[in-house]
């Protein structure tokens, strides 16, 4: 076992490397329309560094998280849905799965799987009945790559406050806030949600200057 | 024979070509897959402090142990709830056989101490702020915690230093150390002079001060045992008040009951504990039974010979969906003679709703008493993320064994009953708030035809 200064070294570094690391986000969107609907091919990278890829090929099931959000160019009218895709591998068939809604997909090898992911064809975005026809708008999109479950792993936030009783009196309660916390928290907005990769915005795009493509694609019927 | 052999074999290639079509599927499984993932090891990195078994103990997942998604969710969620980490990073591989796996902790260890600040509730001294508290935790690397308190209420104001220290690396083992300076208000009601069923509020206090050490057992998660000496002096302070009035009264006017402990009073004694299930007691579906025993005794130094026990219990079920009914029995005895701030008080949020805090029992309390508790609890919401739920309730109890030489115009003695309403609001990762309606179904003492409650949690 190595001496304890030496896993603090290790472990800082780490941790170093892995806020450094550029984390996963979407690198080429172009939409275009198809019938009604406002379509776009997506293009990801770093959706599996070495942590992830291993976490999924023992077994353990991965979820990405994209949160696709469309505004028009003064920056109003937002929309937004999250695309979830779930991941997992059963060691013992040797067999990948790729669950995205109502879609189920196998794949018998990894490279295959992370081909799928890294690229998404035609994703529907919004109706175009619902847009102005000569609308200009931008396409912001975030990813996050969590192991063991997606959001609600993400939900596990830092311990901030709980209810305590004393096991000597049962008719005791106490309410305890850790006010440090708080105030990290509030001058730190974002949070500290390490899953999420950085934000980026494409665009601005014309509706009425969008390539027409022929796509089969199941229509959104609400927006979330 | 040539026919049915013939026969024979069309069947054998029919069902090949078949298992050839099933063979060639490729989304198709061939079979369900039952076994589960096992954890082959578990690599700890980024610790300086924390011993290996700290982690191990929170996490709860050890080699050899199934693993799946939830159970490495709820071990995340225990090492960050712990307040011992700043960062948690769980990732894994694969082991050496197929369907093992070895996980990955990098974590960075806290060394900050917290600033905390809430409120809370006790029956003795009712609502407080916890103003400032300095709480570090796991300071030495074994899960220890110590909490430097400081709280302030409209009856209660004190300072307490308490520390927790595992002495096994499961914490199945641990002691406690306490010291504590603390004043609180003790609460009574008399019938003002002259008016027939109009009864003031009186307050007296009491300085307590008190250390004590505890060895803390566990031997399993449910099952939890406790056992201490402490020392602990009592003092009344030399003036009451009519709350009502706004007017002093001299200790030396006080009933013969608060005379008789007028000096300050070593209560040196053996605290004994003991905690049976989860759940039933604070609102979660299971039961527990609370059993909590003081032994106060001359030969430990204490001025008087006296043993108090309480006894709480509580069961919660699940009737469907998130429709629970809860019972809740509480009693408690003294043998011997103990001084009357001692004895049991009851009347309040945490033993009958319905009626004034502690205004069902006289100044010199009771030497017995017992309650019992009814609730239906309901979700408000369709939607379980509201966290909002209602009540409906019935307390009944009572009191024996007044102080003998007092003569009493009120039967302090009859079974009390009261019922109601209420709300609770689940903090998520905090807790819960709640309001009550009470209303008492027999006179009780102070004549009040409706009481409301704010609690912390559930009444039981």
């Amino acid at each position: 076992m190595a001496a304890p200064r030496l896993r603090l070294f290790f472990g800082l570094l780490l941790l170093a490397v892995g806020l450094l690391a550029e984390g996963p986000c979407v690198v080429r969107v172009e939409p275009a329309r198809s019938g009604d609907q406002l379509v776009a091919d997506l293009e990801f990278e770093n959706l599996f560094p070495r942590p992830i890829e291993n976490t999924l090929k023992s077994g353990l099931p991965i979820v990405i998280d994209c949160l696709i959000e469309m505004d028009d160019h003064a920056g109003e009218d937002p929309r937004g849905i999250v695309l979830r895709s779930e991941l997992g591998y059963d060691v013992w068939d040797g067999i990948f799965s790729l669950r995205r809604g109502e879609m189920h997909v196998s794949f018998e090898d990894f490279l295959a799987l992370q081909q799928a992911c890294d690229h998404l064809t035609a994703l529907p975005l919004a109706k175009l009945s619902d847009l102005p026809p000569a609308a200009t708008f931008h396409i912001h999109m975030r990813v996050a790559v969590s192991p063991f479950g997606g959001e609600d792993a993400d939900r596990v936030a830092r311990w901030l406050s709980e209810t305590v009783s004393d096991s000597r009196d049962p008719n005791s309660r106490e309410f305890r806030v850790d006010l440090g916390g708080l105030i990290d928290g509030f001058f730190r907005s974002t949070g500290r949600n390490q899953h999420w990769g950085e934000s980026r915005s494409f665009g601005p795009y014309r509706l009425d200057k969008l390539q027409e493509i022929a796509v089969i694609i199941p229509s959104i019927e609400d927006e979330p | 024979m040539n026919q049915q052999k013939q026969s024979s074999f069309r069947l054998l290639i029919a069902a090949s070509l078949l298992g050839l079509w099933f063979l060639a599927t490729p989304e198709v499984a061939l079979t369900q897959s039952t076994q589960s993932l096992k954890v082959a090891a578990v690599e700890i990195e980024g610790t300086w402090k924390t011993r290996d078994s700290v982690v191990l103990e929170l996490l709860d997942l050890r080699p050899g142990d199934d693993l799946d998604p939830a159970a490495l969710r709820r071990g995340r969620e225990r090492l960050l709830r712990s307040g011992y980490f700043y960062e948690l990073e769980i990732s894994s591989r694969p082991g050496e056989l197929r369907g093992e796996v070895i996980l990955v902790l990098s974590l960075l260890e806290r060394h900050r101490p917290y600033l905390d600040t809430g409120f809370g509730y006790r029956d003795s001294g009712g609502w407080y702020l916890n103003l400032l508290s300095l709480r570090s935790e796991n300071t030495l690397g074994f899960g220890d915690r110590t909490t430097l308190g400081f709280q302030l209420g409209f009856r209660t104001a004190g300072l307490s230093l308490e520390s927790w220290m595992p002495l096994k690396d499961d914490s199945s083992l641990a002691l406690r150390l306490r010291l504590s300076a603390l004043s609180e208000e003790h609460l009574w009601y008399e019938e003002e002079p002259g008016w027939d069923g109009l009864f003031d509020e009186y307050r007296l206090g009491l300085n307590h001060s008190l250390a004590e050490m505890a060895l803390e057992w566990r031997p399993r998660k449910s099952t939890r045992f406790n056992v201490g000496i402490a020392g602990v002096t009592t003092e009344p302070k030399e003036e009451g008040r009519n709350r009502d009035t706004d007017t002093g009264i001299p200790l030396n006017e006080m009933p013969a009951a608060v005379l008789e402990f007028r000096e300050q009073a070593l209560l040196h004694g053996i605290n004994l504990g003991m905690r049976l299930g989860e759940g039933g007691i604070d609102g979660k579906p299971g039961h527990s039974l609370h059993l909590a025993g003081r032994v106060v005794s001359e030969v430990l130094g204490a001025g008087s010979d006296f043993q108090r026990w309480t006894l709480a219990m509580g069961s919660c079920y699940r009737l469907f969906g998130e429709h629970d009914i809860a019972l809740g029995l509480r009693a408690g005895h003294i043998a011997g003679e103990a001084p009357w701030y001692e004895r049991f008080h009851i009347g309040g949020s945490y033993s009958l709703r319905g009626f004034r805090d502690h205004s069902l029992s006289p100044l010199s309390g009771h030497g017995s008493f017992w309650t019992a508790s009814g609730e239906y609890r309901f979700p408000l919401t369709a939607s379980k993320r509201t966290g909002l739920s209602g009540l409906a309730f019935l307390d009944l109890g009572c009191g024996y064994n007044l102080d003998d030489d007092q003569a009493y115009e009120i039967d302090y003695e009859a079974l009390q009953m009261g019922m109601g309403y209420g709300i609770r609001y689940e903090i998520p990762w905090a807790g819960v708030l709640g309001f009550d309606v009470g209303f008492p179904v027999t006179r009780g003492v102070t004549g009040e035809s409706t009481w409301y409650y704010l609690t912390l949690g559930h009444s039981f």
